[in-house]
């Protein structure tokens, strides 16, 4: 258990959090700098995967459309600096907020028209408590092991994981974030191409470099 | 044609679905209860409650209310009855008074999933809803008091 | 709560051209206008202007200023009947039409600002409800055919020596054909039953259940809505539009080009907003596209380097300062803000060919009924102003312009169809008339001992005054009243001093906010004055009372807050707390802040604010006041600034023009000191010392010094 602090304009302070991975930094917002270095090269489709097909498309799941709800901390984040959701929303016990703060009190599941308007998409919110699947801090190995962990992924078989990934409305909210947001600048074909290459290879993760940040 | 129930009543609109269902309410059905603020969800001044839940209804499409009950501040209580419609009279909450509705809705939902709510219960619920005059401190002790008139069952 | 805030000198030397006259002292207005009602109900009893006794005991005090938030509505009603020993369970209240009548008693004109709404009704209440109450018994006296003398009153009744009963609405009919008093006796104060006491504010109940109306609520038969699309930057004109989609959307009656902008006029609001969007209009924005409040602010600090107009002077600041055992030099910045009431502007207008009905949440009756009939071409009695509920004021809904006002009588006129012109947040956010920037440079410096011995206060900003019908209350002065009040007064005994004002030229429209000058004096004057403490090496408490020898109430305050809050005592580690005190709208507040910073971030854990407003009426109310002035003080501390780039305001809703949220809200008390000095103002006075007890508390936490708001950590020094 440890103290994260929160910055920008909504200090949130003294939230417990738990920390999954074995060492932490502390840190307000998710830093492009976190990405640990990684020696895989993508290289094309290849029944011998070390992983490469993995990290060739790991870069989505750390875009700041994706983070925002696999970082860490009880909280969603938003914006590309990541800094924590206004008005001290929460994660809540199914991921959808708490009493008057749920995701859906703001949210449509859809996008709005307009600037500065909440963004939206069907079933929007965060992974429950239960799997948090926090991403932020983790190697692409251990990312990569998360997301197939039926324990930590909602029980998903490969399958459903692939679904998710490439067809999950919430998912493919990234790529349409609605105006004023970044969307996530590998085409979304490609990235849906990319998992089930990856998929058809075995969906191997890449070695461990030991690079826990 | 939007049909929907508001406070126990059933209406049908001839309104462009598109049209949030805050200026449905305050033009089309006459409850001005229900504040624009902000127009972007960030102020809770327009907090209805639909099917139970509390939406910001400034962004909520009216045809998200199809088919479901929508409570405003109006069908809080038809009498000053609920408890924290009793509290905020009993801390003399308001000032100005224009953010209380939405408040008032927020804290009636903290209250029917938190029945006792802690100090970091009513933060989670409550920062959503902006008050410029600067009455946080008394909606928070109105809202333990409210708590307290339910826990002695003093209210429904 | 704010308003003109001026000597009050000077005000009654102020007659406004449209709107009528001063009254000066206490008189009673005449009842003329109400014996048109009495006409209609003959059972009613109104014995003045201010008070309707109806035949179920019902009393409805008529008040004069605008409830905005600051309780008016029930204090106003308490002096009233405290005095006419009414029931105050059947107490209720109207909001005065416009009438020369309801004038302000000093202001000479119907408006609520100032922090004025209660010292300026605490004797003209009082005397309308001892008026009524006098009528009262002399119409029991004749039913009984008493000695009135012989009479007493208590909870709405009037009752003999056998204590026969009669209750004032059985009474109302007889006592309406009483002849009013001339002169009528108050009560002495240690007999008040209301006055003093909490009592719960009368609006609640309405304010809980979605039944008050604002000004945003008023609905008519046949009522159009409108927005207006107003221009980009500050000074833009219009060249041109094409309305040719917009046109065409559903519900749109009528696009028409205002003095202000292009009006879009449509069935519902909504449709309006919608076909606003569709709108295309070149502007001529080459008055102020290159303004940047960055380069402003560099203007200033250029600016401070050279005397100013002097506003006050002492002793020989320049001397003693080269001559000081120690110095320090400190340039403080504050943005422009905006007022940012959670109720938009708005404004209904019907319009006839000779009356004119305006429904709007104003604190300018006078001033907006004046400049309403000019717009619809009408005399000024033609035009009757109701007010609603407003959803906050802080001195916005008093503008000398009428901007909200005027405008909605030009669309009104455009459309001819009774019409409600809203703004949306953004247009209210971008539509002016902010607290204006401003900048302090001071240099001061202590003795070998400690002692201050010189200050110079050098303020650049604009004049809130000047180009308004108010700048004739800067005659014979070079400078505006209003930019300087709270310095012009320093409190601290430094023998050498020197306060010097520069005027900055910028046309970004500004005006009062809450506290007006002084919620910029005041935290540069607190502020300074901690670290001329620090200079000294002196507790900033002790060197503060050390320095107010002649000032007994900043003193009571001051100790107040500071033993309330513990000074001096152990603080968790990380904490620091940070006092501060000011005089304004004739009170005096300290405060003591408690915080701690991590990560760069300020938590406010703790406020203590104490107050001496004289002798006060409702201490809840009084109580509401200071937390609230606490959280907007604190708000425009740690959060609030608008800034401009290429002329446009970066700032255009609460997303990035924060307030303090509950999870950010400090434990909050107050403190009020007993008093029998006369009333003074408590809806401004509450703000000035939130800010600089923040920032002294940052520094005693930190070690760093804040010098500029909204409070960065990273611009600390």
């Amino acid at each position: 258990m440890k103290l994260l602090q929160a910055s920008f304009r909504y200090p949130v302070v003294g939230i417990t959090v738990v920390i999954f991975a074995a060492a932490m930094c502390v840190s307000s917002s998710i830093d492009p700098a976190e990405k640990p270095s990684t020696t895989a090269t993508a290289s094309s489709a290849s029944t011998k995967d070390d992983g490469a097909l993995f990290t060739a498309f790991v870069s989505v799941l750390r875009h700041p459309r994706c983070m925002s709800c696999h970082s860490r901390g009880d909280f969603p984040r938003q914006g590309d600096d990541g800094h924590p959701h206004a008005m001290n929303v929460r994660r809540g016990p199914e991921g959808h907020g708490v009493t008057a703060e749920k995701c859906s009190t703001c949210h449509q599941d859809h996008n709005l028209v307009g600037t500065h308007l909440p963004p939206g998409a069907p079933n929007w919110g965060l992974p429950p408590p239960t799997t948090p699947m926090i991403w932020q801090g983790l190697t692409d190995a251990q990312i990569c092991r998360s997301i197939k962990d039926p324990k930590q992924n909602k029980n998903r078989n490969l399958d459903q994981l692939v679904e998710h990934l490439t067809e999950d409305k919430l998912v493919m909210w990234g790529w349409n974030p609605g105006e004023g947001r970044t969307p996530i600048p590998m085409p979304h074909e490609e990235f849906a191409a990319k998992v089930k290459q990856w998929q058809a290879a075995g969906a191997s993760c890449p070695a461990d470099t030991g690079n826990k940040i | 044609m939007v049909s929907f129930s508001v406070n126990k009543r059933r209406v049908n609109l001839d309104v462009d679905p598109s049209t949030p269902l805050l200026w449905a309410l305050r033009e089309n059905l006459g409850l001005t209860g229900t504040k624009y603020g902000c127009g972007i969800a960030q102020c809770g001044a327009c907090t209805v409650h639909l099917n139970g839940e509390a939406i910001r209804s400034c962004v909520a499409p009216v045809s998200r209310a199809a088919g479901k009950e929508v409570t405003t501040i109006e069908g809080l209580s038809s009498d000053l009855s609920h408890p924290l419609q009793r509290a905020w009279i009993a801390e003399d909450v308001p000032q100005c008074g224009y953010c209380q509705s939405g408040q008032l809705m927020s804290a009636a939902l903290l209250l029917r999933e938190k029945p006792q709510p802690t100090d970091e219960d009513i933060d989670e619920a409550m920062t959503g809803n902006i008050c410029r005059c600067g009455t946080y401190p008394r909606i928070r002790k109105a809202i333990h008091r409210a708590a307290g008139m339910m826990a002695k069952g003093e209210a429904r | 709560m704010s308003g003109p805030q001026m000597e009050r000198r000077e005000f009654l030397k102020f007659s406004l051209a449209a709107g009528g006259g001063l009254l000066i002292g206490f008189s009673l207005p005449e009842a003329d206008m109400l014996a048109t009602a009495q006409a209609q109900s003959a059972t009613v009893f109104m014995p003045n202007a201010f008070v309707r006794i109806g035949t179920d005991d019902r009393v409805t005090v008529i008040v004069n200023h605008s409830e905005m938030g600051q309780g008016v509505y029930t204090a106003l009603p308490m002096l009233l009947a405290e005095e006419l020993d009414a029931d105050w369970n059947k107490v209720g209240f109207e909001s005065a039409p416009v009438d020369p009548k309801y004038n302000h008693p000093v202001f000479g004109m119907q408006i609520t600002g100032g922090s004025s709404s209660v010292w300026s009704a605490f004797e003209q209440f009082r005397k309308a409800g001892a008026a009524a109450r006098a009528m009262l018994i002399a119409a029991a006296a004749q039913q009984w055919n008493a000695n009135p003398a012989t009479l007493r009153t208590d909870s709405g009744a009037v009752f003999d020596g056998t204590n026969r009963k009669l209750t004032y609405g059985q009474l109302a009919e007889a006592a309406a054909k009483m002849t009013p008093p001339t002169e009528v006796a108050l009560k002495d104060p240690k007999t008040f039953k209301l006055i003093g006491k909490p009592v719960k504010r009368l609006d609640t109940s309405e304010k809980v259940n979605g039944k008050a109306v604002f000004g945003i609520d008023v609905k008519m038969p046949g009522m159009l809505a409108a927005v207006v699309a107003r221009p980009p930057i500050f000074g833009a004109t219009m060249k041109s539009f094409d309305d040719s989609r917009a046109r065409s959307m559903p519900g749109v009656r009528k696009i028409v080009a205002v003095p202000s902008g292009v009006a879009v006029i449509a069935d519902s609001f909504w449709q309006a907003k919608m076909a606003r969007e569709s709108l295309h209009i070149d502007w001529d924005d080459s008055a102020m596209h290159t303004f940047s409040t960055s380069q402003m602010m560099q203007q200033f600090r250029e600016q401070a380097k050279s005397p100013g107009t002097r506003v006050r002077r002492e002793g020989d600041p320049d001397t003693a300062f080269s001559q000081a055992a120690k110095k320090i030099e400190a340039v403080y910045e504050f943005p422009y803000l905006p007022h940012a009431m959670m109720e938009p502007l708005n404004c209904a207008v019907d319009l006839r060919a000779d009356s004119c009905e305006i429904w709007t949440g104003t604190q300018f009756q006078t001033v907006d009924r004046a400049n309403a009939a000019k717009i619809a071409g009408l005399p000024p009695e033609k035009v009757q102003i109701h007010t609603t509920y407003l959803g906050g004021g802080f001195g916005r809904r008093a503008n000398p312009q009428s901007d909200f006002v005027v405008e909605a009588v030009h669309v009104a006129k455009a459309v001819g169809a009774p019409v409600k012109v809203v703004w949306t947040r953004e247009d209210d956010m971008q539509g002016g008339w902010y607290r204006p920037a401003f900048l302090h440079a001071i240099a001061g410096g202590i003795d070998s001992s400690g002692n201050a011995v010189s200050w110079r206060s050098r303020l650049v900003g604009q004049s809130i005054f000047a180009g308004t019908m108010f700048e004739s209350l800067m005659k014979g002065k070079e400078y505006d009243p209003a930019s300087v009040e709270g310095v012009d007064d320093l409190p601290y005994a430094i023998p050498n001093l020197a306060v010097e004002s520069h005027k900055a030229d910028v046309k970004v429209p500004v005006q009062w906010w809450r506290s007006v000058g002084h919620s910029h004096t005041g935290f540069a004057t607190e502020c300074f004055i901690d670290e001329l403490a620090t200079l000294a090496q002196k507790d900033p408490y002790q060197f503060r009372r050390a320095l107010l020898p002649k000032h007994p109430r900043h003193l009571a305050v001051l100790d107040l807050a500071a033993q309330k809050a513990g000074w001096g005592k152990p603080l968790s580690k990380g904490r620091g707390r940070g006092i501060a005190v000011h005089f304004a709208f004739e009170s005096y507040n300290a405060q003591v802040a408690e915080v701690s910073v991590e990560d760069g971030k300020i938590r406010v854990h703790r406020i203590v604010s104490a107050v001496d407003c004289g002798h006060y009426v409702n201490p809840g109310i009084i109580a509401a006041q200071l937390e609230g002035g606490a959280i907007f003080g604190a708000s425009a501390a740690l959060f609030q600034e608008l800034t401009f780039e290429n002329g446009r305001l970066q700032q255009t809703n609460f997303h990035t023009f924060p307030m303090m949220r509950m999870n950010e809200c400090p434990e909050i008390e107050t403190h009020i000191v007993e008093s029998n000095e006369k009333s003074g103002g408590i809806g401004e006075p509450g703000v000035p010392c939130t800010a600089p007890a923040i920032a002294n508390a940052t520094f005693a936490a930190t070690g760093k010094r804040i010098r500029k708001l909204p409070i960065r950590m990273t611009e600390a020094v």
